[in-house]
């Protein structure tokens, strides 16, 4: 990188005029706090660094920030709390990373059930104003702490993303486009007319600049967007009992109720998730690995070694389960609740399922129900190396019979040295399981053995399957590692073309992030 | 332990099943969650009062934070950072109040100690010679007055003035009552120490104090990165307390509480410390002090980081999986049993209490950061509606009284021994 030559002294003097010295840096040691995240290997990204960071206040800086790029023609990405950094960490030189952590006011609109927000306001200071109001908004896998609007505009999946829906809590939306042009869509496209909705007049330009994961900012920042709240049948404030991590918090079981079942085959336990979809009920339906349930509930990495590999109920589940949470909700009384448990007891008994036994569903409560609502059980995955996956797509239900095996089978041809997962995987369903992300993870060691099996055989067998299975979309091109193209639709189809052509029009020098989603470079030459 | 994953699996490597502290593997396993920039996601209720970390509110860029930290040490072990590479290295180091807000939060997730891993690193700079200038007038002050707050040696005991209590270097004591630096020399909170020792006279303990000789615990030193001069002003006071057969060491300050409690018996320190409120609330139990008169006041409790959770952040004290501990309940006990006041939460308390700000020695070194993080407290306790905030430690009663004075308004700072005495 040409730190400190005559273009880097001069991106730095015009990122000062615009943000001020206090929120600049190209400081060395300050650079290396942006570029490790949970999935980033280290052996890549040890190879690059932004070289600037820049702390913008408004939309109106960011903006001036990107005109700027294209006057002295810098690259530039954009991430909030960073828990996919990597989607976001430099490929090129003179790289600025726009950090909008100053950019975290929240404004609820009680009658239009929304919240407008700015990038860094975070899921559980979302939810916090919401709850008050009787309202709440989804959290992802990210946890609550991560960015509202990050998680939002990424995937837009939550863990209740089984009622609410995935990628559809976006309603009016802000964004700077890379030519430095303001963009706002839906209802905010009329004059005057607010917030409230998601599409406007003309062409969804939400959904251009969407996808189904996100732009990742290659179409530019975005600065703004309303999420729309939904009904809480909980309390206003979350009640808590001791210290963290000991901590508990009881939801009320009149509002509140989970169920966990084990299916005896994978046909079985998709089709009662099916039958669940097509009765409309539960709050959230997860197809959750014993990996998962323990990872999110043990208090100490003895716990979970205890408990996955010792005990003889988790051990028998990790060779023959298909496990489902099932969270009941009182959205609109007592009665909902009593209802649907009656619903879900016949579909659990039409498909021969196996209720957890009373300790372990004591034991789960840890963990759950208060973590699909404001998750800061799932990152202890973390504690017992790190994870990783072999399979990651987007699909329907139908399709797990397929990538399931093949996946678990891909990750069986390297267990040992990973660990021994079972033969089950986690399915994220959506929409009432029109569509599911789904998950067939493992875990690894911080090693440079582990680096290697991964870089060099894991994840080329995984590409391979993802081009074979034709998925929509998979992680890892997503979280970009120095991969040469960044879409997984093949060569010359219709929609990367279409893709490429809109980057083109907006960003024709190609500074906005550049090689992720579609990469510009790569497409220009073919 | 478990005998199904092993060295010839699965992980290989044994910290992943057999905790211990590793400075390398704690800053390599941070995965940027942000847990430690925020307090508890459970215990959000205001956006305004959800961060955890002062020094990443106030900076806003990540290089202060745990999670920058981190990631910075981790740059250094790796070989990959220069310490002379960054003019601003020291500042990211130093600019934190070591108040374990971020480790407290991190272990909701991680077996890590974070903190601890800071405090290492802080100590191997200063043994590098890579020293805050900012920090070498406490030094100075230390090494000519052996206090760290700028004054003479010989006014080290003016608060006992005219109080009938024995002196350590004319006869010895079964209970050593400890003032410390703040105490000592900051005229407005001597009716702490004073109160104290009456109370601790009152129930028939035989108190005796250093006055003029005695010295500075070395906490404020400690958190600074110099180990050395910590390890020098310890073994001076266990020797003395050993000197005087002293039983119980006593003190009113949460520092000095934390220091001698937790690392003095590293050093040989075999003498039982109690800090106040511990005092406080068994004589209250007990019946020996007997809280007669109302006080109608709504007041909120600021916990000291040294009282509070440090005291589970020390070195050899993490347990994987427990509580993040502290002495959190007893001076609860203490405010509620007052006869008229109405003990009134804030928004950030017990293990993810936001700092006062005088910690780590930034009050110092950053003075403008050390205030505003008092502010920040401040503003906190009178969103809450609280008149008064009560609290167990004599640097954060600085910082606030300070912030008040700032800010204008008529809020109160009470030490809990105060309180107490009013209410006796």
């Amino acid at each position: 990188m040409p730190l400190g030559d005559e273009k880097h002294q001069k991106i730095y003097e015009e990122l000062v005029s615009i943000v001020g010295e206090q929120y600049v840096t190209d400081d060395p040691a300050a650079i290396e706090t942006f570029w490790r995240e949970p999935l980033a290997f280290e052996s890549e990204e040890r190879h690059h660094r932004v070289e600037f960071i820049v702390l913008p206040e408004n939309t109106e800086d960011i903006q001036q920030i990107i005109r700027l790029a294209n006057r002295l023609e810098f690259p530039y990405s954009v991430t909030a709390s960073g828990m996919m950094l990597t989607t976001a960490a430099a490929r090129k030189p003179y790289w600025v990373f726009i950090h909008p952590k100053r950019m975290d006011r929240i404004e609820i609109d009680e009658k239009k059930r929304i919240a407008i927000i700015e990038p860094t306001a975070t899921i559980a200071q979302v939810q916090s104003l919401a709850m008050k109001r009787g309202f709440f908004v989804g959290v992802p896998g990210a946890g609550s702490q991560a960015s509202c609007l990050g998680g939002n505009m990424f995937q837009g999946i939550h863990w209740t993303s089984w009622r609410t829906g995935m990628g559809r809590s976006i309603m009016g939306l802000e964004q700077v486009l890379p030519n430095g042009d303001i963009l706002r869509t839906g209802s905010l496209a009329l004059p005057g007319a607010g917030w409230f909705w998601g599409e406007g007049p003309g062409p969804d330009m939400r959904g251009l600049l969407r996808g189904f994961a996100g732009h990742l900012g290659t179409m530019g920042v975005v600065t703004k967007i309303a999420v729309h709240l939904n009904p809480w049948p909980g309390p206003a404030e979350l009640s808590t009992e001791g210290v963290q991590p000991e901590k508990v918090v009881h939801l009320p079981e009149n509002a509140f109720q989970n169920f966990y079942y084990n299916f005896p085959t994978l046909q079985q336990c998709i089709d009662a998730m099916q039958e669940m979809a097509k009765a409309e009920i539960g709050g959230a339906v997860m197809k959750f690995t014993v990996f998962d349930f323990v990872a999110w509930t043990a208090r100490t990495r003895d716990e979970f070694w205890e408990q996955m590999y010792n005990d003889p109920f988790w051990v028998r589940l990790r060779k023959e389960g298909h496990l489902v949470l099932v969270s009941l909700w009182a959205y609109a009384s007592e009665k909902q609740i009593a209802y649907e448990k009656k619903v879900l007891e016949q579909i659990a008994q039409e498909y021969e399922a196996e209720a957890f036994p009373p300790e372990k569903t004591e034991w789960l409560k840890r963990g759950f129900p208060i973590n699909l609502v404001r998750d800061t059980h799932r990152h202890r995955f973390m504690r017992v190396g790190r994870t990783g996956l072999v399979g990651t797509i987007t699909e329907s239900l139908d399709d797990l019979l397929r990538s399931f095996p093949e996946e678990i089978a891909m990750r069986d041809t390297h267990t040992p040295p990973f660990q021994d997962f079972g033969q089950d995987a986690k399915a994220w369903p959506s929409d009432f399981g029109r569509v599911a992300w789904t998950e067939v993870d493992y875990i690894g060691e911080k090693s440079d053995e582990y680096e290697e099996l991964v870089m060099h055989t894991i994840l080329p067998e995984y590409f391979a399957s993802l081009k074979k299975a034709g998925a929509i979309t998979g992680m890892f091109p997503l979280t970009g590692n120095d991969w040469k193209s960044g879409s997984l639709l093949p060569e010359g189809s219709p929609l990367l073309r279409l893709q490429a052509e809109i980057k083109r029009a907006l960003d024709p020098k190609n500074l906005a992030n550049p090689t992720r989603v579609v990469n510009l470079d790569e497409y220009q030459k073919g | 332990m478990t005998a199904k994953v092993g060295p010839d699996r699965f992980p290989k490597d044994s910290w992943y099943y057999d905790y211990y502290y590793d400075q390398f593997k704690t800053v390599r396993q941070c995965a940027r969650c942000s847990f430690c920039k925020y307090i508890d996601s459970w215990e959000v209720k205001e956006p305004r009062f959800s961060k955890s970390c002062p020094t990443n509110a106030y900076n806003v860029f990540d290089a202060f934070s745990s999670q920058g930290r981190n990631d910075i040490i981790y740059a250094v072990l790796q070989g990959r950072l220069d310490l002379d590479d960054s003019p601003k290295l020291l500042d990211y180091i130093f600019m934190c109040d070591t108040c374990g807000a971020c480790d407290a939060s991190c272990k909701r997730v991680q077996h890590m100690e974070v903190l601890r891993a800071h405090m290492d690193f802080r100590n191997r700079l200063v043994e590098e010679g890579y020293t805050l200038p900012q920090h070498m007038p406490i030094l100075e002050s230390l090494r000519e007055n052996d206090n760290t707050v700028f004054k003479e040696k010989a006014d080290r005991g003016k608060w006992a003035e005219g109080l009938d209590v024995k002196k350590l270097a004319e006869s010895p004591a079964d209970v050593v009552f400890h003032a410390g630096c703040q105490l000592s020399f900051d005229e407005a909170l001597w009716s702490i120490p004073r109160n104290a020792v009456s109370i601790l006279k009152g129930a028939g303990m035989d108190v005796g104090i250093g006055g003029a000789e005695e010295l500075c615990c070395g906490a404020r030193v400690f958190d600074m990165g110099y180990r050395g001069e910590f390890t020098k002003y310890a073994e001076s006071n266990i020797e003395e307390w050993k000197r005087v057969g002293a039983k119980k060491v006593v003190t009113a300050c949460s520092d000095g509480y934390y220091i001698m409690k937790r690392h003095y018996p590293d050093l040989g320190g075999k003498v039982e410390v109690l800090h106040m409120v511990e005092i406080l609330l068994q004589l209250i139990k007990e019946g020996s002090i007997k809280l007669k008169k109302e006080i109608p006041m709504d007041v909120t409790y600021h916990d000291p980081c040294h009282l509070g959770r440090r005291l589970s952040q020390a070195p050899g004290y993490y347990i994987p999986g427990t509580a993040v501990k502290g002495l959190y309940d007893e001076p609860r006990e203490i405010i509620k049993a007052i006869p008229g006041i109405n003990l009134i939460e804030m928004y950030r308390i017990k293990e993810y209490a936001w700092c006062c700000g005088a910690g780590g020695g930034v009050r110092d070194a950053y003075p403008e950061f050390s205030s505003w993080t008092a502010d920040e407290r401040i503003a906190e306790a009178r969103a809450v509606g609280a008149e008064a905030i009560v609290t167990a430690c004599p640097w954060c009663e600085r910082n606030f009284k300070d912030a008040i004075e700032r800010a204008g308004i008529p809020m109160k700072v009470y030490d809990i021994v105060d309180l107490v005495q009013e209410a006796m």
